[in-house]
């Protein structure tokens, strides 16, 4: 991996758990609301997908993965080895892939369980973050 | 309720099968690493696909044709166990389904192979995911009606084509007789020589009105009933009917490019197309077949003063079926060709232009000033001809604007029997495709043509019609002695389709070879 990429990596990883942080602290405090989640998410996806609030296209999950995965081929083909790699047999797309790693990826850092199918549905960090919600008051 | 080609719709099943793996290891089954292979991952990416299967269905399917049912899901995991509770989950709406559209995860084999063989409908599978139709070899390969399609845009035609076929099952047609129910005496009794064969291998059924009956319906119900039903209320014609049938008449008249035909006689023939639909309504059918000679022998058409002609021509440019001379044949490949082609059928005496010792001998009824003086003795061994009077306005599509017609009558002396004629002329080059089904429900005789030049369009009687090039008329004489004189045709180029649905009711495609094109 180039240098300039692995420091990307590394980049992304720090901004991603330091918005997990701080959704986790206001909730340690009682203070937790719902537009901090949606927010907070927004920021953890950018992160997660190595893009900048202000190149971001919208809010639409399988918008910001594609977008995300023409930016890492940009910065080194490597990168999508690590972070794509074909799941099944079944000829899931690339785009599919990098979403459902995001959740399962904030499902374990975000401490909650979150229903397959209804994830699958959420087109938007928004409405994505509403189910967290609802998933973060039960934890 | 009457139902004509347009009103059927074919119910589809979405069927969505996931997989699951239970718990984390690595192996021969598992093409990722990492989070990707961690409980929970697979039914948030079966998720995904699951949403993208019904985006794929919304995108191709979304069509009135198409009625689309509530999806069903089940899953299964890599313990194995199979219940019969993951696989009837499946079936619950089995009976009003007529084909499944299944999308399954690798994995998720026995489920599906289950699922297959506990049905009798059709299943397509998502042609792009997971290894698409060849994930159901097995099931295929031991009897399940899997349809392979190599893309969604098969998959939309072979959704069409179901949708024909089910037009054709579940179709009843109104027969009315003089005598026989399987066969007239006088017409074409080329026509299907077992009805009860016909519904038991195509599902058509057959519905019954006597022809004078049906007549004594024309005029409104005097006191104490019909002639033939003394006492008994019958659905005849009404003042009121009679009231719109008029302003139709004068609307049609004055639209018809000429016409050459008294409203009353054209009155009088509105008022047959007006009961048959009626009765058609009555008996829940999708065709109308008439005994054109054996009721003509009866003088009573000749007494009403009208025939039939124009009825078929209607019936046709709404989507229902109908056919002259008792030819039920006619009448369910017509049904067959509207609902694959969504245009008006036509029928008439389907004949060759005979080249003989130098001579061109042309079929009853074409005037020989109609022909192109420039035709060659070569040309003409590759022409036919189809006549009769009743062509319609939506050759060219059900849904699109009605062509030009003219009216005229059928009748020389006395002018009745309105009839519609249809400019073949203005459709020089137009490619059809003809089709009958044998006698005997064994074969389909399927082919196609180019009109060469159109006939009949100045002339009254049964004489509107057109020539038309095929690929070699004495061959194609041979094989439509297999089949009948009436050999139904619609505008354009249907001939695959018609053989994937022959081989899909049971019958031998006899396909008669395409034509050289210009």
């Amino acid at each position: 991996m180039k240098p300039e990429a692995k420091k990307k990596l590394l980049e992304s990883k720090r901004m991603a758990a330091a918005e997990v942080a701080a959704i986790k602290d206001l909730q340690a405090a009682g203070t937790l609301t719902k537009d901090a989640v949606r927010h907070g998410f927004y920021k953890y996806v950018l992160a997660k997908y190595m893009l900048d609030e202000d190149e971001a296209v919208s809010t639409e999950i399988a918008a910001l993965a594609a977008q995300s995965l023409a930016k890492i081929v940009k910065i080194d083909k490597e990168l999508i080895g690590n972070a794509d790699k074909p799941a099944t047999c079944d000829g899931a797309s690339s785009v599919d892939m990098k979403q459902s790693l995001l959740i399962m990826a904030l499902q374990r850092e975000f401490e909650i369980k979150l229903d397959g199918l209804k994830v699958a549905f959420a087109d938007t960090t928004d409405e994505l973050a509403n189910l967290m919600w609802v998933a973060l008051q039960k934890a | 309720m009457k139902k004509s080609v347009m009103d059927i719709r074919l119910n589809i099943k979405p069927i969505y099968i996931g997989f699951e793996h239970l718990y984390y290891y690595e192996g021969p089954c598992r093409m990722a690493g990492g989070e990707a292979i961690q409980p929970g991952f697979d039914a948030v990416l079966q998720g995904k696909m699951y949403k993208g299967f019904l985006g794929n269905i919304d995108k191709y399917l979304s069509d009135e044709k198409f009625n689309i049912l509530k999806p069903s899901t089940t899953k299964g995991f890599d313990d194995w166990v199979l219940s019969d509770e993951m696989v009837d989950t499946l079936l619950v709406d089995d009976h009003e389904t007529d084909v499944y559209l299944v999308s399954s995860n690798f994995g998720a084999n026995t489920i599906l192979e289950e699922f297959c063989t506990k049905t009798e409908k059709p299943i397509i599978v998502n042609p792009t995911k997971s290894f698409g139709s060849l994930a159901a070899v097995a099931s295929y390969g031991v009897g399940s009606d899997i349809i392979p399609c190599f893309d969604w845009l098969e998959l939309v035609r072979t959704m069409e084509l179901l949708r024909a076929q089910k037009c054709v099952s579940k179709a009843n047609i109104l027969l009315a007789p003089r005598f026989g129910g399987t066969k007239a005496v006088a017409g074409g009794n080329d026509t299907f020589n077992n009805l009860i064969e016909v519904t038991k291998k195509l599902g058509t059924r057959f519905r019954y009105v006597n022809v004078h009956e049906l007549m004594d319906q024309m005029k409104p119900l005097p006191e104490g009933g019909n002639y033939t039903t003394p006492g008994r209320e019958t659905p005849n014609i009404t003042e009121a009917e009679i009231e719109a049938l008029t302003k139709m008449a004068d609307e049609m008249m004055a639209d018809a490019e000429p016409c050459i035909v008294d409203k009353q006689f054209l009155l009088n023939s509105l008022i047959a197309w007006k009961q048959v639909q009626k009765n058609m309504d009555l008996y829940d059918c999708s065709g109308f077949v008439a005994p054109c000679p054996d009721a003509c022998s009866t003088r009573r058409l000749n007494e009403i003063q009208f025939t039939f002609c124009l009825t078929h021509s209607l019936n046709l440019d709404l989507g229902f079926a109908s056919a002259c001379e008792y030819d039920v044949t006619a009448a369910v490949v017509m049904l067959l060709l509207m609902s694959v082609s969504g245009k008006s059928a036509y029928m008439g005496n389907t004949l060759p232009i005979v080249t003989t010792e130098g001579r061109i001998e042309l079929p009853p009824h074409i005037n020989e000033a109609e022909v192109p003086a420039d035709l060659t003795y070569e040309d003409a061994q590759h022409l036919y001809s189809t006549l009769h009077s009743t062509p319609c306005r939506h050759l060219h599509g059900l849904e699109k604007a009605a062509d030009k017609y003219a009216l005229r009558h059928f009748a020389y002396d006395q002018g009745f029997g309105a009839i519609q004629r249809h400019e073949f002329n203005d459709d020089k080059g137009q490619i059809i495709t003809f089709c009958r089904i044998s006698q005997d429900l064994k074969q389909m005789l399927i082919g196609t043509g180019e009109i060469a030049f159109g006939v009949g369009y100045d002339t009254d009687n049964c004489n509107g019609g057109f020539v038309f090039k095929v690929s070699d008329s004495r061959e194609l004489f041979k094989k439509q002695m297999q089949f009948g004189l009436h050999l139904p045709i619609v505008y354009g180029d249907y001939a695959d389709d018609l053989v994937f649905l022959a081989k899909r009711m049971g019958l031998e495609p006899v396909v008669d070879k395409v034509p050289e094109r210009d």
